[in-house]
């Protein structure tokens, strides 16, 4: 679109819009608390992290580091997501508050497991997403079989819930895909960091896919490991949830697990 | 009576005090949405002075309520007027970032834009607008309309810079698609 045109449309604008943005309730600003993570960076991970940055404003994702060692290799992941109300799901997930809460109040230290998680298994993601009962988070109509959905759930002691994540596990021939779906409340203060941690020695290369619907799917290469096997992640952000495909596979399927991540991706 | 009731009736009474009471309330809004535009910050003053002068002709008949986005209406047409006025290469400034991001994402070589006049366009991003959250809506008037930069708009919203901009590329991404669904691109 000519620039002019819509400047001039904007201009025509009903007023009601004008005037909502001059009075914008300032009382409702958000109170966010963000981490800064310290970053020692090599200069080729330099490069690969300013790439990221050029990119970040448009993107969902962004790499903060990519690091590698004797021990093990991975990547932390900042991810641009909007933290929803809580009051915004409305399924039977709003209980597992109250479990959590009492997770903490039975709690004793020598329990062998923590409080604030819960966890369930669904035969299907659709069971999973009636149960959590929130809008935003997609259905997908892939025809791939799915084996398990598994829930598991972050909360605090006061029984608030902090973040969900729902991972349906399909096998495709040799391969092996998770379809992993997070959504973090307000509850939730910390800006959302994955930690991806891998074996010692793997490469990462970064590359990025745009959807049929015009999303952006950051796109993460880890090269062959000891298994043999190779990773493909796939990262989308769709305002409040964070939608992550991961595919292992072997050399051969390399271009079959691509047709897959963008598949996957044109679904959302 | 409130303040912009008495503003009004003293351009109603021809007293030139209207002009001063109106700078002292709303000057400070009107040089930053005017300076936003043009880039310069003489060039701001006398397009807030014109805005002045247009206000006092057109008041009365006219009986603006609410006054503030009134007058900030005329300061953004006669600082688009000026903005429009220079050459390309001389623009530059908020406005000029602003509009280049909907101009890279509304202008693609496989659309076109079907012939609609600014008001029925204005009609269609106003129903658009009505399908966003209050939140969005105001982060998407900030910039397009008041060309605030992402800090600014971070400001007001309490969201990180990067978090607007997500936002932004987001709205203008969904606009697109709509302007299609209605046959405004095709």
């Amino acid at each position: 679109m000519n620039a002019k045109r819509f400047s001039e449309a904007m201009g025509e604008l009903d007023g009601k819009y004008i005037d909502e943005a001059l009075s914008y309730n300032t009382a409702a600003r958000r109170h966010r608390r963000f981490r800064r993570v310290s970053v020692a960076l090599t200069a080729a991970v330099l490069t690969i992290l300013l790439m990221g940055t050029a990119v970040a404003g448009v993107f969902g994702t962004q790499i903060v580091e990519f690091f590698t060692s004797h021990t093990e290799s991975g990547y932390d992941l900042d991810a641009a997501i909007e933290k929803v109300p809580a009051e915004e799901l409305s399924g039977s997930v709003l209980e597992v508050g109250g479990v959590i809460e009492r997770q903490f109040k039975d709690y004793k230290a020598y329990y062998s497991w923590y409080p604030g998680e819960w966890q369930s298994t669904f035969s299907t993601r659709d069971k999973a997403c009636e149960f959590i009962g929130f809008d935003q988070l997609k259905p997908i109509g892939w025809d791939l079989e799915e084996q398990i959905s598994t829930l598991s759930i972050l909360g605090n002691e006061k029984g608030q819930i902090l973040s969900l994540n729902l991972e349906t596990a399909y096998a495709v021939n040799d391969m092996r895909a998770q379809f992993i779906s997070r959504v973090y409340t307000e509850n939730y203060d910390e800006e959302p960091v994955l930690g991806i941690r891998d074996s010692a020695g793997a490469e990462f290369e970064e590359s990025y896919y745009t959807t049929d619907s015009n999303m952006q799917c950051h796109i993460i290469n880890t090269s062959a490991r000891e298994s043999d096997y190779l990773c493909l992640d796939g990262y989308v952000v769709d305002e409040s949830v964070l939608y992550n495909l991961h595919i292992a596979y072997k050399e051969g399927d390399s271009a079959r697990a691509m047709e897959l991540m963008r598949q996957w991706a044109d679904l959302l | 009576m409130t303040d912009d009731e008495k503003i009004i009736e003293m351009f109603f009474n021809r007293s030139e005090q209207a002009i001063r009471e109106l700078d002292i309330k709303y000057g400070k809004l009107c040089r930053r949405l005017s300076y936003n535009i043009v880039n310069d910050r003489r060039d701001a003053e006398e397009c807030v002075n014109d805005a002045y002068l247009g206000a006092w002709n057109a008041i009365p008949p006219a009986r603006p309520n609410p006054l503030l986005s009134y007058i900030l209406k005329i300061v953004r047409n006669i600082s688009l007027n000026s903005y429009w006025r220079k050459e390309a290469a001389k623009r530059g400034g908020a406005y000029t970032i602003a509009i280049e991001e909907i101009e890279s994402c509304m202008a693609d070589p496989k659309t076109v834009e079907a012939e609609i006049e600014a008001r029925e366009l204005a009609r269609v991003i106003g129903d658009f607008l009505d399908t966003l959250s209050l939140e969005n809506r105001v982060i998407f008037l900030r910039r397009y309309w008041f060309a605030d930069s992402c800090r600014d708009i971070a400001g007001l919203t309490g969201l990180s810079e990067k978090n607007v901009s997500v936002r932004l590329a987001r709205i203008r991404g969904k606009l697109k698609r709509y302007l299609i669904e209605r046959e405004v691109l095709v």
